[in-house]
């Protein structure tokens, strides 16, 4: 001070008010009744101004450590007292209750002690890297009245029994549970998950082990399912009414583990009303419900897994009894309609209980290709359901209904293996819908036949279309064979119609041949002559097995008009010179082959218009029957038609003709296949070439090895191919 | 006996009065070209199919393996056969005459019309 007169100084502010250790400690007096009035709720007489300034100065004179610690004993010597009134408490709501408010209470007045200490938390505590004091205050009320040891079991025991009272459909205060999680988290997560949850989820996995336990025992599966699912939404609610979010992953986890994941067997296996028996009787909503819970479950193993193996399985069994089934495969249009029915079931069972899953579809998928390729019928029947569709079938129904019809046939020929088969009985079925005009739809045909070229590529279906153009080109024929005879189609007084048809687009028949008679070799050779005029460097081939005629026939009583096919026509016709003929003098007349003739007498004179007599009576045709005009047959009906027995599916030797055919038809497939790959790689193993042969062609058809090899050797000795001079087992290309 | 009776109109009136009389016949017949194989002997395949190279390579704009060859001498091939071969030798694989195209003629292929 002695300074002042001479020269003008600014004194350093704390120097003129050094606080001596009597001053601190008034000063903390102050403070600490201060904090005390406002623990007990009375602060409205004090001056914060006052407050703030008191603690300012303690901390600027360096007496941070006094306020600190002073803050600590005070605030923890006032919990002491508040944790011993509240474990007072006899009743429990009443102990609940109090605790609640003096944590409301205890809150607020934290508040209100930090901000007389601000400056405190602003310096000192960072200098000395102390708690805060809103935190520490919170500390205080953590160790000194939650985990006081007369509060801290009974706080948690009464929220779990709560809780546990909830899930017993006791309505419980929330607001309270509420305030309690929240007041764990606030004190600390690690508060929370140690304090309570951590208590609260083992209380669940218990409580529900023991639950599901028991309840599985009492009820059905589909009640168990409804009441997990119960639970487990009830869960979700809680958490997200009063508990902390952290905990619902958690708590979903034990309630999934507990509920489902650990009965997911017993579910699905349960008698009359496990998921099996739910498959079984389509229970929509059931499955529903079970899709839905085993989704959740991924570990140890997926749910939704053992669902989709249970559907396979069951899948698998239905269709292996279909597909053996020996009423069924008597007649193949009720053995088709079985698995459409079969497919339709479990495509409605995914679609609407399985949200569309794909991987159920694909094991619905892989289940039918596993049965229907056991029985090697398959593609005769598929294609004989769609002949029947298409001969009669369809009446009635809309166009767009029969389009459904054929695109669920369509899947199921997705499934067959021998792809090829199939086509050569619909070639075969086509054939005679197409010759006989059977089909009752054109747009019904072609549509089908897009599906199949859609399916399997333009090759697949080539030659079905070209039977098509076959048609088309023979009507065009057709009318100028008409045209060059003068406007008629008459020769010799017979209406001549004919299918001039491309040699290896139709089924063919080996062997079929027959002496025609006269008039009809005439008809022949007037057609030949006109065709030939038109297309040189071609010839012509009749086919007596095919085609059909109306005689007019005269019997004793009355004139009838009849159909019959072309053999039973030669047949016939050698009647107008004798009346009775041995079977050896038919054959001999006539040639055709023994089966089919066989075939033919059978249905002129023993089925439902016997137009001859057979000598002795029967049902079968023998060698050495002989047959006679049969002059007094009579008939209601002016017109008819002798069908001819025939057995609709194929004979034994007409299978074996088939499969022949097959076989034939594979070599070029194959070869081309091993042509396409060969030159694509120049150079192949023997294995290697093997295996992209069958993937190439597995489209269509499911190779032999032994057939490829074969194949292979053929086009070595066509030389397409070499072996490799060094490694006899690697072939090189020859371009 | 009526069976005379019957013999004497036939003969009398001619075809009405015989017993079956044909009104109209619905025949089928194939044609096919009129050679002696109906295999090409280049490639195996049928001549009334795509040749081995074409069907192995379906998207060929060439369509000389959907076309059939005939030589002067009567033998018939693919035509993208037939050409492979000539590009070495200018006679007939099958009778070493010297070839000469006598026709080349589609084969009827499917879906195209």
């Amino acid at each position: 001070m002695a300074n002042q007169r001479t020269r003008f100084v600014i004194q350093p502010f704390r120097q003129n008010h050094q606080m001596d250790e009597e001053y601190a400690t008034t000063t903390w007096q102050t403070l600490r009744e201060a904090i005390h009035e406002i623990h007990r709720q009375n602060a409205s007489g004090l001056s914060f101004e006052e407050l703030y300034r008191n603690a300012y100065n303690m901390v600027l004179h360096k007496y941070g450590e006094k306020l600190y610690s002073g803050l600590v004993d005070t605030i923890t010597e006032h919990l002491r007292s508040i944790a011993a009134e509240i474990a007072e408490a006899n009743d429990d709501i009443l102990f609940l209750k109090e605790l609640k408010k003096k944590w409301e209470e205890h809150k607020l007045s934290s508040i209100m002690i930090r901000d007389i200490l601000m400056y405190m938390d602003r310096t000192y505590v960072v200098q000395q890297k102390k708690t805060p004091v809103y935190d520490r205050s919170l500390q205080i009320f953590r160790d000194e009245v939650c985990r006081n040891p007369r509060i801290k079991d009974r706080l948690l025991g009464l929220l779990l029994e709560l809780i546990q009272r909830e899930r017993m459909g006791e309505m419980i205060d929330r607001s309270l549970m509420k305030t309690f999680s929240g007041m764990f988290v606030e004190l600390g997560r690690d508060v929370y998950s140690r304090d309570f949850e951590a208590p609260f989820l083992a209380a669940s996995t218990t409580f529900y082990q023991a639950e599901s336990q028991e309840y599985i025992l009492q009820n059905s599966a589909s009640d168990y399912m409804k009441h997990a699912e119960v639970r487990l939404h009830e869960e979700a609610e809680r958490v997200r009414h009063y508990l902390d979010s952290t905990t619902e992953l958690k708590i979903k986890e034990i309630a999934e583990r507990e509920l489902i994941a650990k009965h997911m067997k017993t579910l699905a296996e349960m008698e009359n009303s496990g998921i099996v028996t739910m498959i079984e009787d389509s229970k929509i909503a059931e499955l529903s419900r079970a899709y839905g819970l085993f989704k959740r479950v991924t570990q140890p193993t997926p749910g939704l897994g053992i669902i989709r193996e249970l559907m396979a399985a069951n899948v698998k069994r239905v269709g292996m009894e279909l597909v053996k089934d020996e009423e069924r495969n008597r007649d193949p249009v009720l053995y088709v309609q079985g698995l459409l029915q079969l497919r339709a079931k479990y495509e409605k069972v995914i679609t609407n209980a399985f949200l569309s899953d794909k991987q159920f579809y694909n094991s619905l998928n892989q289940a039918f290709e596993s049965f229907i390729n056991v029985n090697q019928h398959s593609p005769e029947y598929i294609s004989l359901f769609v002949d029947d569709q298409l001969r009669k079938g369809l009446k009635g129904t809309s166009e767009e209904e029969m389009d459904n019809i054929l695109e669920e046939v369509v899947m199921l020929f997705r499934y067959l293996q021998e792809k090829d088969v199939f086509e050569k009985y619909y070639k075969q079925h086509l054939a005679k819908r197409l010759l006989g005009g059977r089909s009752i739809s054109d747009d019904a045909e072609r549509s089908m036949i897009a599906k199949l070229k859609h399916e399997c590529g333009y090759q697949f279906t080539s030659k079905l279309e070209g039977m098509f153009n076959d048609m088309k080109l023979s009507a065009d024929t057709q009318e100028g064979f008409k045209q060059s005879l003068g406007g008629s189609s008459k020769v010799g007084g017979i209406e001549l119609m004919v299918h001039v048809l491309t040699t290896g687009f139709w089924p063919t028949q080996l062997g079929a041949k027959c002496s025609l008679p006269p008039e009809i070799t005439r008809c022949c050779d007037v057609f030949k002559e006109h065709y030939l005029r038109q297309h040189s460097g071609r010839r012509l081939q009749w086919q007596p097995n095919m085609g059909n005629a109306d005689l007019k026939a005269k019997f004793s009583t009355r004139k009838h008009e009849i159909n019959v096919s072309t053999y039973q026509m030669c047949i016939l016709l050698l009647f107008n010179t004798t009346d009775t003929m041995s079977y050896e003098d038919i054959v001999n007349a006539t040639s055709i082959p023994v089966a089919d003739l066989k075939r033919a007498l059978q249905s002129l004179a023993c089925a439902k218009f016997k137009v001859l007599n057979k000598e002795p009576k029967g049902r079968d045709v023998d060698d050495t029957d002989s047959f006679s005009f049969n002059a007094d047959f009579t008939c209601k009906q002016l017109r008819f038609k002798v069908a001819t027995v025939s057995a609709q599916k194929e004979t034994e030797t007409e299978k074996q003709e088939t499969r022949h055919k097959v076989d034939e038809d594979r070599k070029p497939q194959i070869e081309a296949a091993i042509v396409r790959i060969m030159k694509s790689r120049k150079e192949m193993e023997h294995n290697a070439l093997i295996s992209e042969v069958t993937t190439q062609l597995t489209a269509r058809f499911v190779p032999h090895p032994n057939f490829i090899k074969k194949r292979i050797e053929s086009l070595i000795e066509r030389e397409f191919l070499e072996r490799d001079a060094s490694n006899w087992r690697k072939y090189k290309y020859l371009a | 006996m009526g069976d005379e009776e019957m013999e004497v109109e036939t003969e009398e009136k001619g075809g009405d009065g015989q017993r079956f009389v044909v009104k109209k016949w619905n025949a089928v017949t194939f044609w096919s070209w009129d050679i002696c194989t109906d295999t090409c002997a280049i490639c195996r395949n049928k001549l009334y199919e795509p040749s081995i190279e074409a069907q192995a390579n379906p998207g060929l704009a060439d369509d000389a393996g959907y076309s059939i060859a005939w030589g002067c001498c009567g033998h018939v091939f693919h035509l993208d056969c037939i050409s492979r071969w000539l590009k070495t030798r200018s006679v007939c694989p099958l009778c070493n005459r010297e070839w000469e195209f006598a026709k080349i003629e589609k084969i009827a292929t499917y879906g195209d019309s």
